[in-house]
């Protein structure tokens, strides 16, 4: 017979703490219940209640305010990898403010990646314009994005602060974003990237590179974000099953 | 030859670790070889020696670079490139990649769900769950590490199965279980130190966890999994497209 598991009391102590939150229906800053009392509500010591309290803090779950106790920090930011949602679209969704800065726009000459990426002549340039997207004033991503400066003549006279640059693409050139891919990795951030993002030096950070296609499929955009894990949680949806297994069935 | 640009505002070594990063993954520097000396990196483009240091490091964090005590700075083959889209378990994504798959079971065992797991799987909380940790390993070396919720309702002799013989999803396919979709979610974590220890890494090390629910063809939960994968081992792919 299957031999029973039991749980780790640390373990048991986060599962309690996290069911908490969604049984009583918490919000972002919304006060966890004092230690003394969630030791008396759970059955478990002190040291035990710490710990899980300690490691829901490294996830991004929790927060403390020195000496005013412990509090949720409300569920992270969802990216949806298969959308082409904006981030404003997505923010709103969230019920969550949006807000962009401008970091820099500036036009530059191809390195041999971007002539490769757009199959450009030597001597082409794009724009580059690298952004930090906010929401409720947390920063969030880093985004650069790159595209051709030929195709769009002029596009510095629009303003991206309260723009979608999608939009710009799509009614004042033509150019419509239709599919892409995106390529995920970790890295740390650097430490200007860490000073915009508000994290410390080195911290992990996603990478997200993605290239997205016109809809004559030429490459439109190239975009390098990083995204702070401690606030964002990707998403997807898998439905792909692979073919052996369909034939099997 | 590219250089580093003083008008540009990006700060010079993250302009560098994009200009090597661009030439390990164009080829330019090949898998196995070390790439040029900090020294003459430094001179080639004329910023600091720390500076080279810097942008260096965060490759090596990355896995695209690995560091040799007294021998240089060589270049990783290229990371795994695995799909967001295609549902499959280890050992058919693994072999697919031409690794060889095995999983060593760390604990398995019978549980109730609790309100935590019911909530997530479904069911009510004094129902049992089957629960797997394990570490997936390729050609040998540990990848990620598992856990996997499974309610005992739907798949009742799971318990008494040999989990080294076959896959979960060989499992399931006995019950005439096929997982059709799985929805889950990405973040970067930092393990304890006996977790990490168990992936070969640091406890500095961040690692890619995915949480996923998966259901079956009659829309089902199957299983909830957790799974922290090595974030130097792989990259993760998706497309998307204009609804």
């Amino acid at each position: 017979m299957e031999q029973r598991y039991s749980v780790r009391p640390r373990e048991a102590a986060v599962e309690a703490i996290q069911s908490y939150i969604v049984q009583n229906g918490l919000k972002a800053g919304d006060k966890l219940p004092s230690e003394r009392d969630m030791c008396a509500m759970w059955s478990l010591n002190r040291s035990t209640l710490r710990l899980a309290i300690a490691r829901l803090i490294r996830d991004g779950a929790l927060e403390t305010q020195q000496g005013a106790g412990i509090f949720y920090a409300g569920p992270k930011y969802r990216r949806e990898l298969q959308g082409l949602d904006s981030f404003r679209a997505a923010s709103a969704m969230q019920n969550r403010d949006y807000e962009s800065r401008i970091i820099s726009f500036e036009r530059i000459e191809c390195d041999g990646m971007l002539l490769r990426l757009f199959r450009a002549e030597p001597g082409a340039r794009v724009w580059r314009l690298d952004r930090l997207r906010l929401t409720d004033g947390c920063p969030l991503e880093l985004e650069s994005a790159f595209f051709l400066a030929d195709r769009f003549p002029d596009i510095d006279r629009f303003d991206f602060i309260g723009d979608s640059l999608y939009r710009v693409f799509e009614e004042e050139y033509g150019a419509v974003p239709t599919q892409g891919d995106e390529r995920i990795t970790a890295t740390r951030a650097g430490s200007g990237e860490a000073a915009l993002l508000d994290i410390p030096d080195g911290t992990p950070v996603f990478r997200v590179e993605s290239k997205t296609c016109d809809q004559d499929g030429a490459l439109l955009e190239y975009c390098r974000v990083l995204i702070r894990s401690d606030r964002v949680v990707l998403t997807s949806r898998m439905t792909r099953v692979r073919e052996e297994e369909r034939s099997d069935a | 030859m590219h250089e580093c640009s003083r008008h540009d505002k990006t700060p010079l070594y993250l302009q560098l670790r994009e200009i090597i990063r661009e030439k390990v993954e164009s080829g330019e520097y090949p898998s196995g070889t070390a790439i040029p000396s900090e020294n003459m990196l430094a001179e080639t483009y004329g910023i600091h020696r720390l500076s080279v240091r810097s942008a260096i490091s965060a490759l090596i964090y990355e896995g695209l670079l690995r560091s040799v005590q007294g021998k240089g700075v060589f270049v990783v083959g290229p990371k795994d490139e695995r799909s967001l889209e295609t549902i499959g378990g280890f050992r058919q994504t693994m072999t697919e990649l031409g690794h060889e798959p095995s999983t060593r079971i760390i604990t398995r065992g019978i549980r109730v769900a609790g309100e935590c797991y019911a909530l997530v799987l479904g069911i009510a909380p004094e129902d049992e769950v089957f629960y797997v940790k394990r570490v997936c390993c390729a050609d040998g070396e540990p990848y990620s590490l598992e856990e996997l919720y499974i309610p005992l309702g739907i798949l009742p002799s799971l318990a008494h199965s040999d989990l080294n013989l076959f896959s979960m999803y060989e499992l399931y396919a006995f019950h005439d279980i096929t997982i059709s979709e799985v929805r889950q979610t990405l973040e970067l974590e930092q393990l304890d130190p006996g977790e990490a220890r168990l992936l070969g890494i640091e406890p500095t090390d961040a690692v890619l966890k995915f949480q996923g629910i998966s259901r079956d063809q009659r829309g089902r939960i199957i299983e909830f999994a957790r799974t922290y994968t090595r974030a130097d081992r792989c990259a993760f792919n998706v497309h998307y497209q204009k609804e």
